[in-house]
């Protein structure tokens, strides 16, 4: 049996009269890939700063290689390596001295930093730039130094904050290779995402999170199995699309419905049996349906199956 | 404290490398200092010697009586002398000369008790002041004058008895002598008022480097990181206290070292200036932490510190010696860390013993602790992500 890196037991946090985070649990083995899957909003930030030790929970708690997490606690923070959403580097300095300052700040003497600046270096590909300042490197390269410096300290939890937004295809790959590798090192890695295609690809297990509520967590293939027979059924169109959704889904076979740009996603029990009654309700709401597609239940229609909206809401 | 020094080191090199530390700390005010310096070093009349036309239309022993008195009056004042009043309005129309006189057809007969007559003053108005010492000197000249008439009528002398008493009168040494003692000892010369005023005024600025960009490292995302780090959140405060500190230390004393070589400014007693300047510096920096605290932003607390700091330096003397008008202003300017420097620096330059830093040391202190005090109160909410 794997060892436990990170254990969290009904965190909760609340902002004024938000409730951002509400009593979420889920723990992650050495060498797993954890992956909290929510649209923005949903309390994957917050829930992540809790367990960085960034925030400190009203309730529950957090321990990290079997240590209390708090936002003072050294020790813990010690096994965390922290990728914050947005790019946090500076960009007068250059990428060795970025590594080295914080490689420094984790405890390592001038030589260790030294010497493990040159291998993340090697890692994110920024080798051969490594001396010239960060705001001189493209968006991508921004990100792999972004990324780079959590991994400085060779933490036990890697913990990446949605690291490929606003990142272009080719970075985006780099960095899902990069994660799928730290997994096969051992390193336990909690990622989020509102990507359901990165969820899929590199989590060991996900967990769906909405409104601040853990709503359900497994492997891909335990998440999906809460769907029983549903499918997933893909409409192109124009007209009024919200109607013919609201339409749709009073239908005894449609579970949920939500729309899109020019689309309608339903989650439908026994499909093939159910489309021509779809297509006349949303040709009597005003849609001229273009096209229909009938695809195997994915991440994205456990969401939707889950909480009643599309991830993308 | 290791993780202090090394936020401390990190923010020194960011500073050092896009100049902008360099720029407030060193050239700034160095440049201001120079410039402010030589333009009332130029106005000091111990410093500039006034030209001043002597238009002689009398030929009488009058003329020479202002010749032999302006002589005596040292090297503030040359005189020249011009053939016409036409000449004269030339000479000080091209800027040749500072002013000039016209002594009227007459005037030797006027003293003894002839018809009076007018001495004109010709002045430029592009240049005041030169028109202005022409003016005192005229005057000075038709109340001694005027003095030798009463005293010449008071005795019953005739013209050539009078004529005696005016050469007794300018060869004579004036029985009353005016030294300006408090003056001499107590204000600083303009270079070095000058140097001192810049240096705390732009120390304000300087120390802002440190303290504030607690909220740019907010904005960037790199204080969530350093949070997240295995450090104490005191030590990420130390780390940007020490920045200010050591960029307000580095500022006051290249000032003090450059502008004591290189302008020839006269800080007084090494270990007093170095009193006054800790302290100067702990003052800033605790005012400028308390200012951070109160902004919610990195451009809030930018402009509001600048507004603090033009403020405080205006009120405190940076500027012109705003304690001297008296009232209101000298009591806010009491209440500014520069105007508390500027006193201590001005009693240890003018010979004061090393005791005279110890009031404003006191009160730098002071205002050290007070600030200091409620922006660490404050602080706390500006460390967080």
């Amino acid at each position: 049996m794997r060892e436990s890196v990170l254990h969290c037991e009904g965190l909760r946090k609340r902002f004024g009269d938000i409730q951002a985070v509400n009593g979420v649990s889920f723990e992650i083995a050495s060498g797993e890939s954890y992956g909290l899957l929510g649209p923005n909003g949903a309390g994957k930030t917050t829930a992540i700063s809790i367990v960085a030790g960034l925030l400190e929970a009203d309730a529950g708690e957090a321990f990290v290689a079997g240590e209390r997490l708090t936002t003072r606690s050294v020790a813990a923070k010690a096994a965390i390596g922290f990728v914050p959403q947005d790019l946090a580097i500076y960009p007068d300095l250059s990428a060795h001295e970025n590594l080295c300052f914080f490689a420094r700040l984790y405890g390592l003497s001038a030589k260790q930093a030294h010497a493990r600046t040159e291998e993340v270096l090697e890692v994110v590909g920024l080798s051969e730039r490594a001396n010239d300042q960060a705001k001189t490197y493209s968006g991508g390269m921004k990100r792999r130094l972004n990324i780079g410096i959590g991994l400085l300290h060779e933490p036990r939890l890697l913990i990446l904050d949605e690291p490929t937004v606003g990142v272009d295809p080719q970075s985006r790959n780099a960095i899902l290779e990069s994660v799928e590798q730290l997994g096969e090192k051992g390193m336990a890695v909690l990622y989020t995402t509102h990507y359901m295609e990165e969820a899929e690809r590199l989590c060991d297990r996900v967990g769906i999170i909405d409104h601040g509520e853990l709503k359900a967590e497994g492997t891909r293939e335990e998440l999906v199995a809460l769907l029983g027979e549903h499918d997933k059924v893909h409409l192109t169109g124009t007209g009024s699309l919200e109607a013919a959704a609201n339409a749709c889904v009073r239908i005894g076979a449609v579970d949920a419905a939500s729309t899109g740009d020019g689309s309608i996603e339903l989650l439908v029990k026994g499909a093939s049996a159910a489309l021509p009654e779809i297509l006349t309700t949303a040709s009597e709401a005003g849609v001229s349906v273009h096209s229909v597609e009938v695809e195997e239940p994915n991440l994205e229609a456990v969401f939707l199956h889950l909480t009643g909206r599309a991830l993308r809401d | 404290m290791r993780a202090a020094f090394l936020i401390t080191a990190k923010d020194l090199r960011q500073r050092v490398r896009d100049r902008s530390a360099v720029l407030v700390a060193v050239v700034a005010p160095l440049a201001l200092a120079f410039a402010l310096g030589a333009t009332v070093s130029g106005f000091s009349a111990g410093s500039r010697a006034f030209t001043i036309g002597l238009v002689d239309l009398d030929h009488g022993p009058a003329a020479s009586t202002l010749q032999d008195a302006l002589a005596k009056a040292g090297s503030s004042v040359v005189m020249k002398d011009v053939a016409t009043p036409a000449e004269g309005r030339r000479l000080v129309k091209d800027g040749e000369l500072d002013g000039a006189i016209v002594l009227p057809q007459g005037l030797s007969i006027a003293s003894m008790g002839g018809p009076p007559v007018r001495i004109d003053v010709i002045g430029d108005p592009k240049n005041p002041i030169g028109a202005l010492v022409g003016r005192s000197i005229a005057g000075a000249f038709a109340t001694s004058m005027r003095t030798i008439q009463i005293a010449s009528k008071a005795l019953g002398a005739g013209p050539a008895e009078t004529i005696k008493i005016v050469g007794r009168v300018s060869s004579s040494s004036p029985p009353i002598s005016i030294s300006d003692t408090s003056t001499t000892r107590k204000n600083l010369d303009p270079k070095t008022y000058y140097a001192a005023a810049m240096a705390v005024f732009f120390l304000f600025f300087a120390v802002q480097f440190g303290i504030s960009s607690l909220l740019h490292e907010r904005a960037d995302g790199t204080l969530a990181r350093m949070l997240a780090a295995p450090i104490s959140r005191r030590s990420i405060l130390a780390g940007k206290a020490m920045t200010s500190l050591a960029l307000g230390f580095v500022s006051m004393t290249m000032l003090a070292l450059i502008t004591r070589y290189a302008l020839g400014a006269h800080w007084g007693n090494p270990l007093g200036v170095a009193v006054l300047i800790v302290c100067a510096v702990l003052a800033a920096t605790a005012v400028t932490a308390l200012v951070t605290t109160l902004a919610k932003t990195y451009e809030q607390a930018n402009a509001w510190l600048s507004i603090v700091s033009v403020v405080l330096g205006m009120l405190g003397g940076s500027f012109f010696p705003v304690a001297q008008s008296g009232g209101v202003l000298a009591l806010l300017s009491k209440a500014t860390p520069h105007a508390w420097f500027l006193n201590g620096l001005q009693d240890l330059s003018s010979g004061g013993a090393l005791s005279v830093v110890v009031e404003p040391a006191i009160v730098l202190l002071a205002i050290t602790v007070v600030c200091g005090a409620v922006a660490l109160v404050r602080i706390r909410r500006l460390i967080e992500p």
